[in-house]
């Protein structure tokens, strides 16, 4: 079911993709427009400093979420470096953008890993964790497949999941899906565009 | 790249059929601050059947050999086990795919440095011989 779904809304992006030839004013971003989906709507939170996070917080700022975890050496990382470098690239714009990673391991993401982690990629990143309940409610919102594997003897255990990476407008509408491979110069473009809006 | 280095230390006596293990172009991804883990890529290759028995370092706890599979937008990782090298074959650990997982670091892997990672095979005869490789940290995303 998920991810017949995932797969549906890789092909809408490429779809969409597909038909950005220039001749469709209406298409205005690179990435793929998933605006006025009746989900993605909202998350209760913590942030790595403690508090309590809802999307309405960020009003007035593009949001960028990604989701991740920290025991993930290879795309999760990456993926967060990328975000880093779209800041740098938006220059000034970057002051009305906020980078949120929502951990997908709340038991060994704590609020202190996080702290650790996530502003080490940009200091105005934020890390969001929560309970077991509150984290998988968010990542179903917002259609994330999230499988924790079995612990090894030693307790290890990785997850399983999705990788794309959402954007917001600045009135917390949901309006991008940005594939995990999407180039750091779309993610800026895209952002740019966000912001006028 | 550079093609580093070789140092298959022999153990016992094994005149002909020894595997001569090739390690080339290895390197590991910078690691943040709060990052248990780690992955190192390297692409190895083998005159003779060999295995990959172990894999250690001074960095982390743990060295295991790791799989990375993506399915329709889906990451999975997976321990993979022992590491086949059929003979005259290279394997590559690369990223999106087989890696030396680093777990338990010790402290953050800071681009630029090198790590040391011993590796130890294994030939179709249960000989054993031993690879030191010097393993340069890369920033992350390049």
């Amino acid at each position: 079911m998920k991810l017949r779904y995932v797969a549906a809304l890789l092909l809408a992006g490429t779809v969409l993709f597909g038909c950005d030839s220039g001749r469709a004013p209406e298409q205005k971003f690179v990435s793929a427009d998933i605006t006025g989906g009746d989900w993605g709507k909202d998350f209760q939170l913590t942030d790595h400093t403690g508090k309590a996070r809802t999307l309405a917080d960020f009003k007035g700022k593009a949001v960028v979420l990604f989701f991740g975890y920290t025991n993930c050496p290879d795309v999760c990382p990456t993926t967060m470096v990328k975000l880093a470098q779209a800041m740098e690239k938006l220059g000034k714009d970057s002051e009305r953008v906020q980078v949120l990673m929502v951990t997908l391991d709340p038991k060994r993401d704590t609020q202190e890993v996080l702290s650790k982690y996530v502003p080490a990629f940009h200091p105005s990143f934020l890390g969001l964790t929560g309970n077991e309940q509150q984290v998988d409610a968010a990542a179903k919102e917002f259609k994330v497949i999230r499988v924790l594997q079995k612990p090894n003897e030693n307790g290890f255990y990785t997850v399983d999941h999705s990788g794309q990476t959402y954007a917001f407008d600045t009135q917390g509408r949901l309006r991008l899906f940005f594939r995990d491979a999407q180039p750091v110069d779309d993610i800026v473009k895209d952002l740019q565009t966000l912001l006028k809006i | 790249m550079k093609n580093l280095f070789l140092a298959s230390i022999l153990a016992g006596l094994a005149p002909i059929a020894l595997a001569e293990v090739t390690i080339n172009e290895p390197w590991a991804r910078a690691t943040v601050p709060g990052q248990p883990v780690g992955a190192a890529y390297m692409k190895i290759s083998s005159t003779n059947a060999a295995r990959l028995l172990s894999a250690e370092t001074d960095a982390a706890k743990e060295v295991q050999v790791h799989t990375m599979h993506h399915h329709d937008g889906v990451m999975k990782m997976r321990e993979h086990g022992q590491l086949e090298i059929s003979a005259g074959q290279t394997v590559e650990l690369a990223p999106g795919g087989l890696h030396l997982m680093l777990m338990g670091l010790k402290k953050p892997l800071a681009a630029g440095e090198t790590l040391t990672v011993k590796l130890t095979f294994e030939d179709a005869k249960k000989v054993k011989s031993t690879s030191v490789v010097s393993v340069p940290v890369r920033p992350i995303g390049k």
